[in-house]
């Protein structure tokens, strides 16, 4: 055991001494990663907030100027493009909403105009699939300015009505009456008017910040294509080096599994560096994704140690991805194109829901996919258990792959 | 594990060792049998791809035979029980240095020395590292070393667990005058000691410095008596 504990100490130091070169290395691809990400992020935000939202209208079928409140909403010019209000049952309604077909539901309750004009307060209920508050929070900012251009294009009305009397000498309308018609049309279009909201869940997965999704995407892709530098620690030590210490009692197997001991050790150092520098940037800038671990400083260490398991996976496949080439060339090359196919395929480019119902059906059995899931949980403070047991899963299979390629290429040599 | 001449001599003996690659395609080795005792320099020579590292890292148990037995003292090293015990006996310093090219002589002697640091230290100042020159270059980084110096630390790496069988192969190629004295004068205080050396090589000085020769020849060992004229030596390669 001593001479396993002193290999796993000397492959440590031999990776260490290179890491002052991988850094240079690893801040290349973190601002090429950095870089394409984001543009992503821009062109997906972009393509987001081209596309119209979706809102359920439940009422009863003679809820009166409930049509025309729809009609005028859905006409102005600020929400035209970006709101699409449909008068749907609420059975109905529940079902789009479950499905992701819409967004938002608003249940006007049961005779709610003539409650307002009695003074009743009867609530407006908004109900909501989980997660999706980025999407009401807008909905409300579009509904606030619709609702204000209304209630100006209402009073407009009403005032060039009494205009109207006064030209054509008309009996003139009680100033009570106009009073009570402006009251009226700001009571209805008063969103926040006993308002109650309710949350919905749903098997729609994609409700996760762009900005968190994008977020998470870099962190995987840079543990993963980190390992690009790091063919010098990992391409295989002679035949002879390998010989040597098994007869020392350094089994192959025991070999993989210290270097992957000593790979992973640097690998997490590296790793604290660099949530070390993102602390004091997150101390020093404003850089914050809000509702999750990532909100304050202090989230963000907790956040890193949730994220031991994808170091793990990141490392053995890195490890396994050396171990098949047995090369530096071939290692950079194949590990490059591997994790490049995988992120296409599990959505780090684009948001995963855009892409072909194949790809995603192929993505969701790729690591990347589980790792990006696993990390999203972790970031919004919950804990998928299915996705963490498949990475250690598929850290167990790489270790599996080595040893496999190890005993076919000893029993091909001998 | 060292002896002296009055204590019983170690023993090595190889009987019907046969092996073969590609499924039985390419045989290598038909019947190698010899024996060697301690203190006794075995040279094995033969043309080049005849076998002679397939032998020395079958005895070095490496490499398993398709057939026959190897013993060392008595014991059967082939056998998967004793195996452990028995190659920490057996040195053996490949053609190909068995070292980690990232780190200095000295973190490659730990990692071989693992098991007793203290005699690290005092090889190093009198002992076998000492005499083998290793101190000169001590923290020096494998790869900017010479092919001598990592040929002189491959065997200071190789004799860590004090063996009584030391295999080398070809241990002179490459090395200039210095480093082949040096090793020479080390391998024949090793020899008195009561040690075994097998010595696969090319080289007529260390052909001069074997006890006994053999000629790998057709898989099998040819015992040949050298005279001190290469041509003839040559001849029977063919």
């Amino acid at each position: 055991m001593k001479t396993f504990f002193q290999y796993i100490y000397s492959e440590l130091k031999r990776m260490l001494l290179s890491l002052p070169g991988i850094c240079i290395g690893s801040l290349v691809i973190l601002l090429c990663i950095s870089g394409v990400l984001f543009a992503c992020y821009a062109g997906s935000k972009n393509q987001e907030e081209k596309q119209m939202i979706s809102i359920g209208m439940v009422a009863d079928e003679n809820e009166p100027f409930l049509d025309w409140i729809v009609d005028t909403i859905s006409g102005l010019e600020k929400t035209k493009d970006t709101l699409n209000i449909k008068r749907l049952s609420e059975k109905e309604a529940d079902k789009q909403l479950k499905k992701g077909e819409i967004s938002v539901i608003f249940i006007i309750p049961h005779n709610y105009i003539y409650s307002i004009i009695d003074g009743n307060n009867a609530h407006v209920t908004i109900r909501f699939a989980k997660g999706q508050t980025t999407v009401v929070s807008f909905l409300l900012e579009q509904l606030t300015h619709a609702a204000s251009s209304f209630i100006l294009n209402s009073e407009s009305g009403i005032y060039s009505m009494q205009e109207y009397y006064k030209i054509h000498h008309l009996a003139n309308t009680d100033k009570d009456e106009l009073t009570l018609n402006l009251q009226y049309i700001k009571e209805i279009a008063k969103l926040n008017r006993g308002m109650k909201t309710e949350e919905v869940e749903t098997n729609v997965s994609s409700h996760y910040s762009t900005a968190a999704l994008y977020f998470v995407s870099a962190i995987i892709l840079f543990l993963l294509l980190w390992g690009l530098t790091c063919s010098k620690m990992l391409t295989s030590q002679t035949k002879s080096f390998q010989n040597q210490l098994r007869l020392r009692g350094v089994s192959f197997s025991k070999q993989l599994f210290a270097r992957g001991i000593a790979f992973f050790a640097v690998n997490l150092i590296f790793f604290l560096c660099l949530v070390l520098v993102a602390g004091i940037v997150m101390q020093k800038d404003t850089f914050t994704i809000k509702n999750t671990l990532l909100a304050n400083s202090s989230g963000l260490w907790q956040f890193a140690l949730l994220l031991l398991p994808v170091l793990l996976l990141t490392t053995s496949f890195i490890q396994l991805v050396y171990e098949i080439t047995e090369d530096a060339m071939g290692g950079v090359l194949f590990l490059f194109f591997s994790v490049m196919i995988m992120a296409l395929c599990s959505g780090c480019f684009y948001p995963f829901s855009y892409l072909p119902e194949i790809i995603q059906k192929i993505g969701k059995c790729m690591p990347v996919y589980q790792l990006c899931q696993y990390s999203l949980s972790a970031l919004y403070r919950s804990f998928d258990t299915s996705a963490l047991l498949l990475i250690l899963s598929y850290t167990v299979c790489c270790y599996a792959v080595m040893l496999l390629l190890r005993h076919i290429r000893r029993t091909h040599t001998s | 594990m060292q002896m002296t001449t009055s204590e019983k001599k170690h023993h090595l003996k190889i009987e019907n060792v046969a092996k073969s690659f590609q499924r039985g395609k390419k045989k290598v080795l038909t019947n190698v049998q010899f024996e060697a005792f301690g203190g006794e320099c075995i040279g094995i020579l033969g043309a080049n791809g005849c076998g002679k590292s397939t032998l020395l890292s079958i005895l070095s148990g490496i490499q398993t035979p398709d057939s026959g037995s190897i013993t060392l003292d008595g014991e059967d090293i082939l056998s998967r029980r004793k195996k452990k015990d028995i190659t920490s006996s057996i040195g053996y310093v490949p053609q190909e240095c068995p070292l980690m090219e990232e780190l200095t002589a000295y973190d490659n002697l730990k990692l071989w020395y693992c098991d007793s640091p203290l005699a690290l230290e005092e090889e190093l100042s009198d002992g076998f590292l000492a005499m083998l020159g290793i101190p000169d270059f001590l923290h020096v980084t494998v790869h900017h070393m010479s092919g001598g110096m990592k040929k002189r630390l491959s065997i200071g790496c190789s004799i860590a667990q004090n063996p009584y069988l030391l295999l080398l192969d070809e241990p002179g190629a490459a090395l200039d005058l210095i480093c082949k004295e040096r090793i020479e004068v080390y391998l024949k205080n090793y020899k008195k000691q009561g040690n075994i050396i097998l010595l696969a090589t090319h080289e007529e000085r260390e052909i001069a410095m074997c006890d006994r020769i053999y000629i790998l020849k057709d898989g099998a060992l040819v015992p040949f008596s050298y005279d001190g004229n290469i041509h003839t030596l040559v001849s029977h390669f063919i």
